[in-house]
């Protein structure tokens, strides 16, 4: 055989052999390796109050600062749930059919009317998202719209507006949606398309997003 | 600043940047360097392994260690070659466990249908077997080619990947060569090529 015949049998091969997928299930794999990370924060955690417990003290425990510190922090957040507990009290049959997206009653009326309004905001601008993508060039207006909400995300994700675990979740997988929305709209990338559109479908954002927008204007 | 409003600002961010992020428990900075690798981890380690679940969960036990392992990262390579080294030893531990690769038994049509995308002029009877041969490799030699001649990896990627001498990718890849046409030599003859 030539090293040309060669050559071309292996540029063939190149084509040929153990071909990848042209779209990798990315999403599918982020969600897994999610899971995996933690589970292994959770695994850590419980490891590190292990030593701790065994651990011999040589102290008194309340000599040690930090201990005091965590003590005094323990003790206002007990203060802080009866207290909740005090006021949540009178609606406690409510609470039974309380449905996920129920901002929990100490979240300040400010934090709730923000909330209401970003969710408007990114159910609109997620609705609109297939058409923007049909556009060409970009809508500019679009992407500002985007990054303002990434921002107010973040800002909110930090506030107790995001005190709900399930109003959470949707937070954080906005959050993502909204970063691959911002860096498509200066590349647009069919790869990176199918990725934002993967994050959409398999994280079950839009249904979230038009359940929480729906509770909200119920309540 | 974080990963967020970075990216809103427009402002790109350097990989040294996005790892201290990962780092410090941004979560958009960890999903941004998975973007920016994923794809790459996958189709090196599905070319490997040859099965679309072994490719997948390598990818993912590929993030799973280089995020838990990101503090020891010293940046002496690029982030991607380190995720490539891992990606190797990741995929070469999963076939060995399964062993699917070695054992399994693709039929001639299966190989048509992967092969669709191939050239016309190759005979593919000639190309199962070059693929099998290939199949058939000691794992350093089979690492080497697919990186090289299949992937596109330069000499020096491969040897900062496998953490090797260049000139030892190099000879490996020879090694590998002389094996494949050894082994197509019989049929080659037979085809009057």
């Amino acid at each position: 055989m030539t090293d040309e015949r060669f050559d071309d049998l292996m540029r063939d091969a190149a084509h040929t052999y153990n071909v990848p997928p042209d779209m990798p299930p990315i999403e599918q794999m982020w969600q897994s390796i999610e899971e995996a990370r933690r589970q292994q924060e959770q695994a850590a955690e419980l490891g590190s109050v292990r030593p701790i417990v065994v651990k011999p003290l040589k102290r008194s425990l309340l000599q040690q600062s930090w201990l005091r510190m965590a003590a005094m922090l323990l003790l206002g957040l007990g203060l802080g749930r009866a207290s909740v507990a005090v006021v949540a009290a009178p609606s406690s049959e409510a609470t039974v059919a309380a449905t996920p997206f129920k901002p929990e009653t100490t979240v300040p009326a400010q934090y709730q009317l923000v909330t209401d309004h970003y969710l408007g905001q990114a159910a609109a601008l997620l609705l609109a998202l297939p058409g923007e993508l049909s556009n060409k060039p970009a809508d500019a207006s679009f992407t500002t719209r985007a990054d303002e909400l990434l921002l107010q995300t973040r800002l909110l994700l930090d506030s107790p507006a995001t005190s709900d675990p399930a109003l959470r979740m949707l937070f954080e997988d906005l959050e993502i949606v909204l970063a691959q929305l911002v860096r498509l709209q200066a590349d647009r990338d069919p790869t990176r398309i199918d990725m934002l559109y993967q994050a959409l479908e398999q994280r079950d954002v839009i249904p979230r997003l038009r359940s929480a927008v729906v509770d909200r204007i119920a309540d | 600043m974080t990963t967020a409003t970075a990216i809103a600002s427009g402002r790109r961010v350097t990989e040294p940047e996005l790892i201290a992020r990962v780092l410090a428990g941004d979560r958009i900075a960890a999903r941004e360097l998975y973007d920016a690798h994923a794809p790459r981890v996958y189709r090196l380690a599905f070319r490997l392994t040859g099965d679309a679940d072994l490719a997948r969960e390598s990818t993912q036990d590929v993030f799973v260690k280089a995020f838990r392992q990101l503090v020891n990262f010293r940046g002496d390579a690029a982030l991607g070659t380190w995720l490539h080294r891992i990606t190797v030893t990741v995929s070469a531990n999963a076939m060995r466990k399964v062993k699917r690769m070695r054992e399994r038994e693709t039929d001639l049509d299966q190989r048509d249908v992967m092969g669709s995308h191939g050239s016309d002029d190759v005979d593919p009877v000639l190309r199962d077997k070059l693929h099998r041969a290939i199949d058939a490799l000691p794992e350093i030699y089979r690492v080497t080619l697919i990186m090289h001649d299949i992937e596109g990896y330069t000499h020096i990627e491969i040897a900062t990947s496998l953490g090797v001498a260049e000139g030892t990718c190099k000879s490996r890849l020879s090694l590998a060569r002389g094996k494949l046409r050894a082994a197509l030599s019989d049929l080659a003859e037979e085809l009057e090529l």
